[in-house]
């Protein structure tokens, strides 16, 4: 049902977006919880090599995955490109607005500048703009 | 003026499905179908490649839908030659015009 309504290409950008809702379920309350904190190294080492792994373990078991239903090689053409240069522009644009509002957070108030907390804004402005960046490529797939 | 075209036609004309055209054409079959649909405008490129595998001029492939636009003209000179005239928008033409209906009553 999935493969009738999906190309591979949507499906690969789908398993962006869940990527990105997974990590916020299962990362992001450990750095809310401590977006207050000063981090010392060996803890968030700790946690980079959690992320790390669990990067490695979902991309490669999706993309396996992906490519035993679909034996199709991608054919990158034109309107791929297009699609992908309209979903960056808008990705960049968020991600320069972002920054800005980071920034503009942090040096207004000296409560938030522990390190905890400049991590924390970090992940989610990445993680926001991956989000609605992707959503935004499979919108443009689905209707252009 | 919108850019339409006949692709659709022609490769049922030629028997190809989406699929064989994308391969032919070097794209992928959802961009067959988005230029079928009139969703996605292709480049000159890729509008001579789809017309070199439909073994077809490329003019008779894609063109501008003109009929359109003629519609909403006809339709506003229509509207404007039934508009009434004011009297201090006459003009030389006119006032003949009204003496000629004048003389026929």
């Amino acid at each position: 049902m999935l493969a009738m309504s999906f190309s591979k290409k949507e499906i690969s950008i789908s398993i962006e977006i869940i990527f990105s809702i997974l990590f916020i379920i299962i990362f992001m309350p450990y750095f809310y919880e401590n977006r207050l904190n000063s981090y010392d190294f060996n803890f968030i080492a700790i946690k980079i090599i959690q992320i790390v792994v669990f990067s490695v373990i979902y991309f490669s078991l999706s993309y396996s995955i992906l490519e035993l239903t679909y034996k199709k090689k991608i054919i990158q053409d034109e309107r791929d490109d297009l699609i992908s240069s309209k979903s960056y522009k808008l990705g960049y644009i968020l991600l320069d607005l972002g920054i800005v509002i980071v920034l503009g957070h942090l040096i207004s108030d000296s409560e938030f500048q522990s390190n905890g907390t400049i991590i924390f804004l970090v992940i989610t402005l990445l993680l926001a703009v991956s989000l609605i960046k992707s959503l935004f490529q499979l919108y443009l797939y689905k209707t252009s | 003026m919108e850019l339409k075209n006949s692709v659709k036609k022609y490769r049922q004309i030629k028997g190809l499905t989406q699929e064989e055209l994308g391969l032919k054409s070097a794209v992928s079959r959802q961009t067959i179908i988005s230029i079928e649909r009139y969703r996605y405008k292709p480049s000159l490129e890729l509008g001579l490649k789809i017309a070199l595998a439909l073994e077809t001029d490329i003019n008779e492939l894609f063109f501008l839908d003109v009929k359109k636009e003629e519609k909403i003209k006809s339709t506003d000179i229509k509207e404007i030659e039934n508009k009434p005239i004011k009297f201090q928008d006459f003009k030389e033409k006119d006032w003949k015009k009204l003496w000629v209906n004048l003389k026929k009553k």
